[in-house]
């Protein structure tokens, strides 16, 4: 009933009333090995490991690459409901999640409990945090840059799934032997079959599917074309009253040439698009309104290898589509769309200086321009139109002009024959994409915008010093890494607005300042039965913008000081692998009232603050256990797991009530998950 | 469990002690003029409103005509003489511990009810009762409605609505009440008197209202509509009530 009527009220604003891998099985984030860890220039960057592991213990038995990724040092989860990851005080909305080469926007299903990547379809993943070599863009904060995997070109292999609440297949082999491949993978939940079997949810409509596949060709010894299909649909339908849908869609066309020796050169067509549809058709009342980011690019790599020393350089262009909303609620229809041009250029070296010192330097120079065929404004101090731009159609309405410095050193040494390294690092990065969110979890109700005349780039400095050690065998190794980040033109909703306020989306924003600075330290252990990683981060987070919080800095919503993350994974025997994560966050920033009054009858709160207050801890402890056998054609598998096994119930939402006299104020905090087992059957051949 | 569902529990907060603020919520209307001074509470102070009294409170309009407006009791300052006129922009000053604090509202022409009625409808696996409000839109000019629904004499529902959705034309509301079994004390019992106001307004009285409708999910002070820093809000506005006894026989069913 909490869900229904608090989705009810957002609809109808009713008062009260968040070097490629390929052929690997299973997804599992151990992060890169220690060597990588102590040895790579770039500073910030996690290659993930997708191993032939179990993988950390997940929600409804799904191994989730998303999730497992919230496990590692300097990153979050965005919310118990979110696949989405927050990255050094940054947020969901400031990373960009790359699906070979395409932007995916929303990661997740079911309202985030699962994510939109099928661990079958992935090949591999890197997860850059902040610190960007120049080839990379579009992104304030991280960049999750995930390849998928390719179908086996020598022999027919494939699997099946069946959890809880979703079941999923895969099937590769050639179509020509040693020459081309393809893979296909789909999965779909089946919760809506059950909904079928009950009297009063047969009408209702709640599932998710989404549909992988890859085509790998070789052409000649040095050309390689790759095409990459990847599509996801959510749909979650009460009767015919209320129905919410998104979809994802992102392709990819890549030619790769190989030069002699290590280089090659690349050239990438793209196409990404994300939609959302929201309904509600209440005894006669009917509300729609939907909003989607579609674009179109081309990508060109070229990667040199001279010696010791790398190159990269590259150019993007890409046309941006962007609708903010479009409603329709009865007889008014209104929409906000806007297109935009962005081109990017870059060249990034690595440099091995001497046996100890490497170093990484690059820029990145980018234009964005927003184009004509739909309406721009100036906008006044209190957020009225004051006057109106109608350019024509592909017509520049104004170019943002950026340049981004990217530059890493590494410094190693041993001391006592331990492998020892110091990193140093900064970089600047630009967004153009921004999004705006009431609640601090994405939703289908967020809304896009584009940099326009009015919103400039989003521009984000970071600097990072980290010291990383390993003992000689590699089992264990140590990092301690410390961050400053700085981030200029950030956008937060005014006072009293929120998506549903104004079509026109540059009425319902303020731009601002942020800036984040922590330490993160991580100690793993990597070989024996017992692997894993105790994972902590100190972290500050802060915005401030004028006409908000009365201009001072405030904690931004993410803002939470201490992290511990601990994942143990044990090899019980041939069969049984045990697996357990334990998470830790200190109380999240966010926004209580501070006094009560009356209008118009009603008690309402005065905010004296904005996320002046801190939600109560959260912690979980989730437990797996996987039994595994290889048969002579097959490996079988069952996956036993609970997810909060104390049942301790964690903050989702706070709220406050009162009686009818404005007396006894109480602030109640709702959960959404308690303990959840779960059980999976894998089957792979 | 709660799994997909949502678990609820009291916690504990420890409220930031801030100086109370002074709130105004004047009004000019066909039925004459009220303002109302009091302030904010803290939150764990449960001896209801806070009255103030000793502001000088002046009521102007765009015609030159100015009047004091005389306290009053229980932070209430009146005059019942004092009506409105359809077209006449208001500004109402108070002035209060060396503050003035200042608003303007213009007033509307009369609204019209077309249509109020009690509707079950089937949510799932419920049935939710809904009040179903219906206003024929005053023709030919932009308009906005503020609707409150007392129960019995006190705050029940309310809602604002814009003409844009359907302008000139017949207009909805809905209300949601109750579930059915539900326990608490928000729903309607049988023989509860509803008394419904409804007021045409001007667009700042409801810019303000509907940023305090989203105040839930935004989590601000609604827009400001005085200037001089305190809260509330102040709003010409012509009103039409509607009664009615609620029996739930007389709901109709959603077909």
């Amino acid at each position: 009933m909490f869900i229904l009527s608090t989705l009810i009220s957002a609809l109808l604003a009713l008062p009260a009333d968040t070097i490629r891998t390929e052929q690997i099985d299973e997804v599992v984030v151990t992060s890169n090995s220690a060597r990588q860890r102590v040895l790579n220039v770039q500073a910030g960057a996690e290659q993930l490991q997708l191993k032939e592991l179990t993988a950390t213990p997940s929600l409804f038995g799904e191994n989730d690459v998303m999730r497992s990724l919230q496990l590692l040092p300097g990153v979050k989860a965005e919310s118990d409901a979110s696949s989405s990851f927050q990255v050094r005080g940054g947020t969901a909305a400031q990373n960009l999640v790359l699906f070979d080469h395409a932007p995916v926007y929303n990661v997740g299903h079911l309202a985030g409990l699962f994510s939109t990547f099928n661990e079958d379809a992935l090949g591999s993943a890197t997860l850059y945090k902040g610190l960007l070599p120049a080839q990379y863009g579009g992104a304030s904060s991280a960049v999750l840059d995930l390849t998928g995997r390719t179908g086996n070109k020598h022999d027919w292999h494939g699997g099946a799934s069946i959890g809880l609440l979703s079941a999923k297949g895969t099937i590769e082999g050639p179509i020509v032997k040693d020459k081309a491949s393809f893979l296909v993978t789909a999965r779909r939940s089946y919760l809506d079959l059950f909904l079928k079997l009950t009297d009063d949810f047969r009408h209702n409509t709640l599932y998710f599917y989404d549909i992988n596949a890859k085509l790998d060709w070789t052409l000649t010894q040095r050309d390689q074309l790759f095409l990459t299909f990847f599509t996801g649909y959510d749909r979650t339908a009460l009767e015919d009253m209320i129905d919410i849908r998104w979809n994802n869609l992102a392709s990819s066309l890549k030619w790769l040439h190989h030069f002699r020796g290590d280089s090659y050169a690349q050239t990438t067509l793209l196409y990404s698009g994300y939609h959302t549809d929201n309904g509600i058709d209440l005894l006669g009342m009917n509300i729609w309104f939907d909003g989607h980011i579609r674009q179109e690019s081309l990508r060109q790599d070229f990667h040199v290898a001279l010696g010791e020393h790398q190159f990269d350089a590259g150019f993007f262009s890409t046309l941006m589509n962007v609708k903010s909303a479009e409603w329709q609620f009865i007889n008014k229809h209104v929409k906000e769309q806007r297109r935009a041009w962005e081109n990017a250029a870059w060249i990034n070296g690595i440099f091995h200086l001497s046996d100890r010192l490497t170093a990484s330097a690059g820029l990145r120079a980018g234009t964005f321009s927003p184009l004509g065929g739909s309406l721009y404004y100036d906008i006044e101090e209190n957020g009225d139109i004051g006057w109106y731009y109608n350019y024509g159609d592909n017509q520049i309405v104004k170019t943002h002009f950026t340049l981004e410095p990217r530059a890493s050193l590494n410094y190693q040494l041993s001391i006592l024959n331990f492998p020892f390294s110091i990193k140093a690092a900064y970089a600047r990065t630009a967004q153009n994409l921004h999004a705006l969110r009431n609640q601090n979890t994405s939703t289908p109700f967020d809304r896009y915008t584009l940099s326009s005349n009015i919103v400039k780039p989003e521009i984000a400095d970071q600097f990072s010093l980290g010291f990383f050690a390993m003992t000689p065998d590699q089992a264990y190794d140590f990092s301690l890494e410390g961050y400053y980040r700085k981030v200029d033109n950030v956008l937060d909703y005014r006072d009293g607005k929120s998506f549903s306020s104004e079509i026109e989306i540059e009425r319902l924003i303020l731009p601002g300042e942020g800036k984040g600075y922590g330490a993160e330290l991580s100690v793993r252990k990597n070989t024996g039965r017992l692997t894993g990683w105790l994972a902590y981060t100190l972290s500050w987070s802060k915005t401030r913008i004028n006409g908000i919080n009365g201009g001072r800095w405030y904690d931004a919503n993410n803002d939470r000081r201490h992290d511990i993350s601990i994942v143990a994974m044990y090899q019980l025997g041939k069969r049984w692998m045990l697996n357990a994560a334990w998470v830790f966050n200190t109380g999240q920033a966010f926004t209580a009232p501070s006094g009560k009054y009356q209008i118009e009858d009603n008690w309402i709160y005065y905010y004296a603050e904005r996320n002046g207050y801190r939600a109560p801890d959260y912690h979980r402890l989730d437990i797996s256990a996987v039994w595994s056998k290889r048969y002579k054609r097959s490996t079988r598998e069952w996956v036993f797991s609970i997810y909060n096994l104390y049942n301790h119930y964690n903050p989702y939402l706070i709220n406050f009530e009162d009686s009818e006299n404005g007396a006894r104020t109480k602030a109640k905090q709702y959960s959404l998950f308690g303990i959840v087992p779960s059980i999976a059957y894998n089957i792979k051949f | 469990m709660c799994l997909l569902t949502s678990c609820e529990k009291e916690i504990d907060l420890d409220y930031h002690q801030v100086d109370p603020i002074y709130v105004v919520e004047a009004s000019v209307s066909n039925n004459g003029t009220e303002v109302r001074i009091s302030q904010t509470n803290a939150m764990d102070d449960n001896n209801g409103i806070s009255n103030i009294s000793g502001a000088k409170v002046t009521l102007s309009a765009d015609n030159g005509q100015q009047w004091d407006i005389p306290y009053s009791r229980n932070g209430f300052y009146r005059s019942s003489t004092l009506r409105g006129e359809a077209g006449t922009t208001y500004t109402i000053e108070v002035a209060l511990d060396g503050q003035h604090y200042t608003s303007t509202s213009t007033m509307q022409r009369a609204p019209t009810l077309n249509k109020f009625r009690f509707v079950w409808m089937k949510v799932a696996s419920e049935r939710i009762m809904f009040g179903d409000l219906r206003l024929q839109d005053i023709p030919n000019e932009d308009s906005w409605y503020f609707m409150h629904i007392y129960r019995n004499g006190i705050g029940y529902r309310w809602a604002v609505m814009r003409d844009d959705q359907n302008p000139n034309k017949e207009l909805q509301q809905l209300f949601t009440f109750f579930r059915e079994g539900s326990n608490d004390s928000d729903v309607l019992q049988e023989g509860d008197h509803l008394y419904i106001e409804i007021r045409a307004i001007d667009q700042r009285a409801y810019d303000y209202l509907y940023s305090m409708q989203l105040m839930d999910n935004t989590g601000t002070n609604p827009i400001p509509n005085f200037t001089g820093g305190c809260l509330g809000y102040f709003s010409a506005y012509h009103q039409i009530t509607y009664d009615c006894v609620f029996h739930v026989a007389d709901a109709e069913e959603d077909d």
